[in-house]
């Protein structure tokens, strides 16, 4: 990790050197090239921190750097400012229209969110096209009068140089910062983020907002430093350029954008207005990127050591697995998890609902005409494992994402530890104590095992709203213990993506209790297990319950698990509860046996013992 | 005594190690140099157009034409006995590339003149950096007037009627004509807007009895004229008067003929921009008989020097030469005749030597004026005929409304320029 | 208004709907099966905008035009085949932006072949004498050409409606549209199944271009131009609906035409305006699939 850092470091001091010292290398006509690829820099930097950073793909970036370009332009020509007042309004114009535009666009996700960028982009371009008093038109704004120090090559260089240079080092830092981690989390898994506590939307306008600004000053540079601005700079098609940029240098570090601003606005100053081949070449360039090299010219190091590595052997190669413990018999008796009422001591632990965790009543929710949730009540007894079982189709599923914030039900309560929850979104349930874990494993899978529980972590305490200082370090000694519990301790620098499924389950686990869970909602935790894997999980889920006192509400097919696990069984087909009670009430249940007729499973495990 | 074989061996490899070592030291001390000049003996012009989208034919008929030109000056010898090279670039109609590639062309070539703008935001950024550096800038296709009126300066020069005197000589000539009632119509951006403007203050000034029934800017490259066409229909103008040109032209016509609105016997009367490309273009489609304006038609001006023009550029790429490649050739015959006045390619010098010069162009004598640097060259008006001997419509009837006539006063173009 | 003036301008409406309804049914296919939302898709359209030019130019016989149509838009099909097995193939386990991105790439590698084999200038073929007449309306009239269209929209439509409706390939797009996961179960052979709806939508974008190319100019930036038009129709009608991308053309055509007549200078706005409403209140439009 560390030569990483060290190779990444001396990369970006060349880099630095190279472009401080370009002036004196360069003619002067490349010199002005050289500018003009500076300030590509600080936009392809900006664009990145909502694609590489966030993971949120916009396709309307252009729209900042046009409005930057226009507020100094007008600024200075409409408004009798100077150029400097208009460099130091531009950022702020451009924050809010993030905040504006990012509102908007961000009540969309996804591939929407996509199209919308590009849509409201679009709409300002038209804008600005036709208000030909304000913004000249098709013309645009010509000579815009800048400070004298600017008319000579040189300083307008230095000057743009020193601007972006600082920039950029303030947006590298934030990225390394609590807040930063918390958009890397978003990225790898928006879904999940959630689940630690970050209210995504809100993390994801601040990038917006952020990347709005910078985008913003770049336009407001060009402007000082081409002494222009005009609508063209808004067109749709101006705004795939930052994607090509970050495409080509690689979204997957933070200088992976500049070294593709340099590579493409260079090509371009040399290639595009000297052929007619120009397009067909970036474009051959950008699709041969997509298809071979996704990780840009960045990531091309590492792809050349990768490939390097596998033709030397077969064997060290290999991908780091966590899980290599020698596979058990399968034969081996049941996990029984002792302080845990098997069958047979029901009556010890029959839920009362004054030690209820959790309490769902007359919830119901639709889809169309069809009821998928009918009227279900449900009381989860703290400290317990309660199992809710069904055919396909039953509505546990929907009934999970309704106690977990992610469906608002039509009707009916959720109350958790005694307080309504009914409706609340995810992120704020995680932050009251409900952890939730999917029949698709949720890690980030991008980011180390320890990042992971570190990013929850943080989440538990709120720290993600800190937009500086540094991340490594911090509530180690919290993580470790985690990791411990659920027995990932060794592997703490592996990424999450590499590790087995089991081991993603654990780090799932860890993840739930960093942020403090106190129920854990786990949708078929043994879901694609191996018996080996099966025994495992539950092992580490014994001890994890007992230890930390959770409550565990689960979902499961396999019938060994759930009768070897649960005290308090509940019943679904259909949307609604059709029994409820211990495990051997369940099974003796005459219509549970009619719903699960020619289901060999539940009377198999009834059968086994 | 001749050297040997590893004489000449260990002087080759002398020379490239010294040129490996010197030469970057040299090129960053001599391109700093302020002195213009390219290889010993040579100069750099700039031919800066647009090669691409749907005006590329415009920057085709620039590069020929300026090519041509530029051959026949080096093959009579050159500009005071320099050669001169033309550096051919594709602005792509986006003016932070012209701006690059301006920028670049002037501190890294030492270009001594600019030509070849088509958009007028492209050759509005040229200009900003053409004044700054002191670089002759021949404008012969971009002919928004703000260039020589509001943002004009001393380095400024344009050989093409400008949309003021366009417009006013349009209206000049459909004074003449017996019909009150018209629609104008012409693409969203400076140009249309600008010359449509014009030729409306003129005509209502020249013929107040005239209404103007209805007025439309649909966008540049509209591709459905349908619902325009149905307003003017609505609104049943004896003329159109229309700014449309190129593809736009040709898709506006196409349209309006298969509703009837252009080309039948109850059409209104249309009177459009018809450069010889389009013409070309439309072939045996042109809408005989609709009444045209044209900038440079080469069968509607008879000189010496059109006639040699014409054969010359006929001889070179087998088709007569459009509008567009006329004016570029007569910019080139400008900026020549002014360094040859000059006695020097400095930019200044060449500039206050064009200023109030007359030069023999392909369509007579011009004179460009002291104020503005505009030339007096003439608007072409006429109707549109079928010409077996061109092979494509020219205009019948051809009058060449003069410079002279249209031109804004000395006077005027002051107060606009103080208004502004 | 007048009721004549109103008709006509009704009729325009419907026959640039009429196209927008080719362009983006092919989209909106294509969304719907592959889940790939295809930026080049709007280059096909020039593609064969171009190819048409030139075939109609040179088929001047009888059925010449007709041909010449046909062909164009085989011969866009045929590169849609060709682009899916080459590039997009690979790209299908790739995330959204991967997608886009690639695409992307796809329009300006086409734009700067079409540069390469058909030069810079425009281009202009005339339509057969046929399909030049205009019809009066009042004193107004419309052109025999914009009823083709419509014609040409409507069969199309109706050829659509029964490939998807009632027969075995429309029942595996209808259930790649409906839930991709099933289509494995099912056993249909997915590349094939792809590669051929991609070639229906290439196509479909190949025979739009064919069929405008003697109503306007055919020149470069006609694919950047319509590709965005054909978003708003897809967005609002619904992505991987073909009754949506109906629905969106004629709102689309409609908003434009009269757009055109009340607020000319704003109208272009007015398309992207709904279309970021549509995105913004009710995502999948009025048929689409929910996003999942």
């Amino acid at each position: 990790m560390s030569r990483t850092v060290g190779r990444r470091g001396g990369a970006a001091a060349v880099l630095l050197v190279a472009l401080a010292t370009a002036p004196l290398m360069l003619n002067r006509g490349d010199q002005y090239t050289a500018g003009l690829a500076v300030i590509a820099i600080l936009f392809a930097l900006s664009y990145n921190l909502l694609l590489g950073g966030t993971g949120m793909v916009s396709f309307g970036h252009a729209a900042f750097y046009g409005l930057g370009a226009f507020t100094v332009a007008l600024v200075t020509t409409k408004a009798l400012g100077n150029a400097t007042e208009g460099l130091i309004l531009a950022p702020v114009i451009g924050a809010v229209g993030g905040l504006v535009i990012g509102a908007l666009c961000l009540r969309a996700v996804r591939l929407y969110f996509a199209l919308l960028t590009l849509a409201v982009s679009q709409l300002l371009y038209v804008v600005a096209f036709e208000s030909y008093s304000l913004t000249g038109g098709d013309n645009g704004i010509h000579g815009i009068p800048v400070p004298d120090f600017l008319n000579d090559p040189t300083t307008s260089y230095y000057f743009v140089f020193a601007v972006v240079a600082v920039l950029a080092a303030v947006l590298y830092l934030v990225t390394r910062s609590p807040f930063g981690a918390a958009l890397a989390g978003i990225r790898e898994n928006r879904q999940r983020a959630a689940f630690v506590g970050l209210s995504v939307k809100r993390y994801e306008l601040a990038a917006f907002t952020i990347a709005g600004s910078l985008a913003a000053v770049a336009g407001a540079l060009y402007a000082v430093y081409d002494q222009q601005a005009y609508a063209g700079l808004l067109y749709w098609t101006q705004s795939g350029i930052p994607v090509i940029m970050v495409l080509i240098g690689g979204m997957r570090t933070f200088l992976g954008p500049a070294y593709g601003a340099l590579f493409y606005t260079v090509l371009a100053s040399k290639v595009q207005n000297t052929t007619i081949y120009w397009d067909l070449i970036i474009g051959a360039i950008l699709l041969a990127v997509v298809l071979a090299l996704p990780d840009g010219l960045a990531g091309l190091p590492a792809r050349v050591r990768a490939l390097v590595a596998r033709y030397r052997s077969s064997d060290d190669a290999r991908l780091l697995i966590a899980d290599d413990v020698p596979p058990q018999p399968d034969d081996a008796p049941l996990i029984q998890m002792p302080g845990i009422a098997t069958a047979g001591n029901n009556a010890e632990h029959a839920a009362t609902p004054a030690g209820a965790i959790l309490e769902a009543h007359g919830l119901v929710k639709r889809f169309g005409g069809l009821a998928a949730v009918d009227g279900v009540d449900l009381d989860v007894v703290r400290g317990t494992v309660h199992a809710v079982i069904g055919p396909n189709g039953a509505g546990k599923s929907t009934l999970f994402s309704l106690l977990t914030g992610q469906l608002r039900p039509d009707h009916g309560t959720v109350i958790f530890d005694g307080a309504d929850v009914t409706g609340a979104p995810p992120h704020r349930l995680a932050r009251r104590g409900i952890g939730r874990s999917f029949q698709t494993t949720a890690v980030f899978p991008g980011l180390s095992v320890q990042e992971n529980v570190r990013l929850a972590v943080m989440g538990a305490h709120a720290t993600t709203r800190q937009p500086f200082g540094t991340v490594s370090r911090r509530y180690q000694s919290e993580v470790e213990r985690t990791l411990e519990l659920v027995g990932l301790g060794d592997h703490a620098r592996v990424r999450a993506g590499e590790l087995s499924h089991g081991d993603q389950r654990a780090l799932e686990l860890a993840i739930s209790l960093a942020v403090k869970a106190r129920l854990l909602v786990l949708d078929e935790p043994t879901a694609g297990m191996s018996p080996y894997e099966t025994r495992r999980t539950m092992e580490m889920l014994r001890r994890v319950i007992v230890r930390e006192g959770m409550t565990l509400l689960i979902t499961e097919h396999d019938m060994e698990v759930v009768f070897g696990v649960a005290q308090r069984v509940t019943v679904m087909a259909e949307g609604r509860v059709i029994a409820e009670g211990t495990p051997e009430d369940v099974r003796a249940d005459t219509e549970v046996v009619r719903v699960y007729l020619g289901d060999e499973s539940l009377l198999a495990a009834g059968v086994s013992r | 005594m001749s050297p040997t074989r590893s004489t000449r061996g260990f002087t080759r490899w002398a020379v490239i190690s010294t040129a490996l070592v010197l030469g970057p030291v040299l090129a960053a001390c001599g391109s700093s140099s302020a002195t213009s000049s390219g290889p010993k003996g040579s100069v750099n012009v700039a031919l800066n157009t647009t090669l691409s989208g749907s005006f590329g034919f415009f920057g085709l008929a620039n590069q020929n034409a300026v090519t041509l030109a530029i051959d026949q000056i080096n093959r009579s010898g050159g500009l005071l006995g320099k050669t001169v090279n033309v550096e051919i670039k594709d602005d792509t109609a986006k003016p932070d590339v012209a701006s690059d590639e301006t920028r670049t062309e002037i501190l890294n070539d030492n270009i001594v003149a600019l030509f070849g703008p088509v958009s007028s935001s492209v050759a509005l950024a040229e200009q900003t950096l053409i004044g700054r550096y002191k670089i002759p800038f021949m404008l012969h296709t971009s002919n928004t007037d703000k260039l020589t009126v509001q943002d004009f300066n001393n380095y400024t020069f344009s050989v093409v009627p400008n949309t003021g005197m366009e417009g006013r000589a349009n209206a000049i000539a459909a004074a003449k004509l017996p019909y009150t009632s018209y629609y104008l119509i012409g693409p969203d951006y400076e140009f249309g807007h600008s010359q449509l403007a014009e030729f409306k203050a003129e005509l209502q000034k020249l013929r107040p009895d005239i209404t103007f029934v209805g007025e439309d800017y649909p966008k540049l490259g509209a591709t459905d004229f349908s619902t325009y066409i149905s307003k003017i229909q609505a609104a049943q103008p004896q003329v159109i008067y229309s700014a449309e040109f190129a593809g736009d032209l040709i898709t506006f016509l196409t349209q309006a003929k298969s509703t009837g609105l252009v080309g039948a016997a109850t059409s209104p009367k249309l009177m459009d921009l018809f450069d010889v490309d389009t013409l070309r273009n439309l072939g045996a489609n042109a809408p005989t008989g609709a009444y045209a304006y044209g900038r440079a038609p080469f069968f509607a001006i008879d000189t010496p020097a059109m006639r040699t023009f014409v054969s010359a550029f006929k001889a070179r790429y087998n088709i007569a030469p459009s509008d567009w490649a006329v004016m570029a050739y007569d910019a080139v015959t400008l900026w020549a005749d002014g360094v040859k006045k000059a006695g020097s390619f400095d930019g200044t010098a060449v500039s206050n030597a064009m200023s109030g010069m007359t030069f023999n162009s392909t369509r007579g004598p011009l004179t460009v004026r002291s104020i503005d640097h505009q030339v007096n060259c003439s608007e072409y008006e006429g109707a549109l005929q079928a010409d077996p001997t061109v092979g494509f419509d020219s205009f019948a009837g051809v009058t060449a409304i003069p410079g002279s006539q249209v031109l804004l006063t000395p006077d005027q173009v002051t107060a606009a320029r103080s208004a502004g | 208004m007048t009721p004549a003036t109103f008709l006509t301008i009704l009729i325009s409406g419907l026959s640039g709907a009429a196209l927008l309804f080719l362009v983006g049914a092919g989209l909106s296919l294509v969304f719907g099966a592959l889940r790939l939302i295809n930026m080049a898709h709007g280059s096909l359209y020039m593609v064969g905008a171009f190819i048409a030019v030139v075939l109609i130019g040179a088929l001047t016989s009888a059925f010449g035009f007709a041909a010449a149509i046909v062909l164009a838009s085989v011969a866009v099909g045929a590169l849609g085949g060709l682009i899916e097995v080459a590039v997009l193939r690979r790209l299908y386990k790739r995330d959204h932006l991967m997608q886009l991105v690639a695409t992307f790439a796809l329009i300006l590698i086409i734009d700067g072949l079409v540069r390469v084999i058909f030069g810079t200038n425009f281009h202009r073929v005339s339509a057969p004498a046929a399909l030049t007449g205009s019809i009066g309306i009042g004193n107004s009239s419309i052109s025999v050409y914009q009823l083709f269209l419509m014609a040409v929209a409507g069969t199309v439509a109706g050829l659509l409606w029964v490939l998807v409706f009632r027969t075995r390939l429309g029942r595996s797009i209808r259930a790649a549209v409906a839930d991709p996961e099933l289509l494995r179960l099912a056993g249909v052979n997915v590349p094939l199944l792809f590669t051929t709806v991609f070639v229906i939508g290439a196509l479909l974008a190949g025979l739009a271009g064919a069929v405008i190319a003697p109503y306007q100019t055919v020149s470069l930036g006609i694919d950047v131009d319509i590709v965005v038009e054909a978003f708003a129709v897809t967005i609002i009608g619904g992505l991987g609906s073909l009754r949506g991308a109906f629905l969106g053309a004629i709102v689309v055509g409609l908003v434009q035409s009269f757009g055109i007549y009340a607020a000319p200078q704003y109208a272009q706005a007015f398309i992207f305006g709904v279309m970021a409403i549509v995105l913004i209140v009710r995502p999948s439009g009025f048929f689409g699939q929910p996003e999942r």
